[in-house]
């Protein structure tokens, strides 16, 4: 596997394939590990970060995770395939900027990750796409005792797995869902989302150009507590209460607008398809907006000539480390606009 | 002073107890102690012994942690733990647990004790809930021993020494 070739299709958890996909995009859960008897990362020398990042990488790129795995030393990466990794939801942006020796290992199916060095010793990632909370959990718990068998985590029996960050004690365990929410954001309702999400302690952040202002209209909803709840309650929460509430708030949202509001509806989806289809300029929060539209468009029956599995595509392809990696170089944000708006002019009217 | 129990003998066993922050204190001669079957607890882990005393202690602790100690595997400080608001090593939540307490409290909503996955290795739930057993059996104890029922102290002193 080559990180070039990775950056030409869309990845697994965005294909479409999962349980309830018209709304979640994917399922995700993160562990956070620190191996015992060891500085946390931020107080590691160099050698002792050597040290960790070796006993990891034999414990673990052995393991079966479903597809081969590999190494990716991002300690020598350069910025172009940091980025393309930050896009594929592979890498944090704080591996990427992170000193000293650091890396990660990639199953060939991008489903598993485990970052090496990161704020923690180890942050091993399961992503699948659609609602598969409980899937992502049995396999990253079988993996976890795994290397477990292998090395000591640090741990305590009052406070569980301990984290460099006290936010990440305990289980060490994020839990995510990646929502798309088109109708609620039409209808003016997210603000409610965000105040009920804040009141039981979760974090929303958006989906995509992460670190802007502008959510648009695609929703990461994760746990931010972390010690005193078992693994087991958080998934079982997500998936039978909180998930199930939002994808139907949802529905009716976009009940509500096909059967009152057909018009705003339908500009919006027009409007949308009209600019992507004649563009010569484009964004990545311009594209973002208006293919979100496009692909609300496509689930409710009013466009039939586009696939989603197509629009998925240009979501991840004209990323602005997706748009240069495939171009082979690197481009000014002006050259993306016009390259991004190519593509994705090309790839509509082609459909 | 004489002895708490029989009020005859003068006390030559002088006993300090904290259990839970609560410091007791007994005084009692040599044939009540026998009797009551008052034992120094000599097999409390250090560290058990060490959180125990420093519990009974905030204000101490609380000087303690303000005092700019610093971690002797890391290094750091509380004031460094502040600022970048990560720890430097594992040992951190003991060495500065007063302080950890609070900041886990409040960025965990309250939670204080992990109740999720163990690692196999650390053989399991057993042992946790052997040591919620003996935490709860030492409660009864120190109650009862407030409470004067000194049978039933026995009775728990021998059962914790047995699991401990």
């Amino acid at each position: 596997m080559n990180i070039k070739d990775i950056g030409s299709h869309v990845s697994k958890w965005f294909d479409d394939s999962g349980p309830n996909s018209k709304v979640v995009i994917s399922s995700r859960i993160r562990l956070a590990r620190n191996i015992c008897g060891h500085h946390f990362t931020t107080r590691c020398t160099p050698e002792e970060k050597l040290s960790t990042l070796a006993m990891l990488r034999e414990a673990i790129l052995p393991l079966d995770a479903d597809s081969p795995t590999q190494y990716i030393d991002i300690t020598s990466a350069s910025q172009l395939d940091k980025e393309l990794l930050i896009e594929r939801h592979l890498i944090s942006k704080h591996l990427s900027s992170n000193k000293g020796p650091r890396g990660v290992i990639i199953s060939e199916n991008e489903l598993f990750t485990a970052m090496l060095n990161e704020e923690d010793h180890l942050r091993t990632q399961v992503i699948l796409p659609g609602m598969q909370l409980e899937k992502c959990w049995k396999k990253i718990n079988a993996i976890d005792s795994k290397i477990e068998r292998k090395i000591s985590f640090a741990f305590s029996q009052k406070l569980g797995y301990l984290t460099a960050c006290p936010t990440n004690i305990g289980t060490g365990i994020r839990v995510s869902v990646m929502l798309h929410l088109p109708a609620l954001k039409i209808t003016k309702q997210v603000e409610k989302l965000l105040c009920a999400a804040a009141a039981m302690k979760l974090a929303v952040r958006g989906l995509f150009g992460e670190g802007t202002d502008a959510l648009g209209d695609f929703f990461q909803i994760s746990n931010q507590v972390t010690l005193g709840i078992k693994e087991e309650d958080i998934i079982e929460k997500f998936t039978n209460v909180l998930v199930p509430k939002i994808v139907e708030y949802e529905h009716i949202a976009r009940e509500h607008l096909l059967q009152k509001e057909p018009n705003v509806l339908d500009d919006k989806i027009f409007r949308a398809k009209g600019i992507l289809e004649n563009a010569h300029l484009l964004s990545s929060q311009e594209a973002l907006f208006l293919l979100s539209n496009l692909r609300l468009g496509i689930n409710l029956g009013r466009i039939n000539n586009i696939s989603i599995k197509t629009v998925n595509e240009l979501f991840m392809l004209t990323q602005p480390a997706h748009l240069q990696n495939n171009a082979g170089y690197r481009l000014d944000p002006s050259e993306r606009d016009i390259l991004r708006a190519t593509i994705i002019r090309e790839k509509i009217r082609s459909n | 002073m004489n002895c708490q129990s029989c009020n005859k003998n003068s006390a030559t066993i002088h006993l300090t107890e904290i259990v839970n922050g609560q410091r007791i204190e007994k005084h009692l001669c040599e044939n009540c102690a026998q009797t009551e079957g008052v034992a120094v607890n000599a097999q409390i882990p250090l560290t058990d012994l060490l959180n125990n005393l420093l519990a009974a202690q905030p204000q101490d602790k609380e000087n303690f942690n303000a005092n700019n100690i610093s971690c002797p595997s890391c290094n750091i400080d509380m004031e460094q733990i502040n600022d970048q608001s990560l720890l430097g090593c594992p040992d951190d939540y003991e060495i500065f647990d007063k302080s950890m307490d609070k900041i886990i409290e409040n960025s965990q909503d309250g939670s204080t004790v992990h109740c999720g996955k163990v690692p196999q290795t650390q053989n399991n739930e057993k042992t946790h809930e052997h040591e919620l057993e003996l935490i709860d059996m030492k409660r009864q104890l120190n109650e009862a021993v407030s409470q004067e029922r000194y049978e039933d102290a026995a009775q728990l002193r021998d059962k914790i020494s047995l699991l401990q």
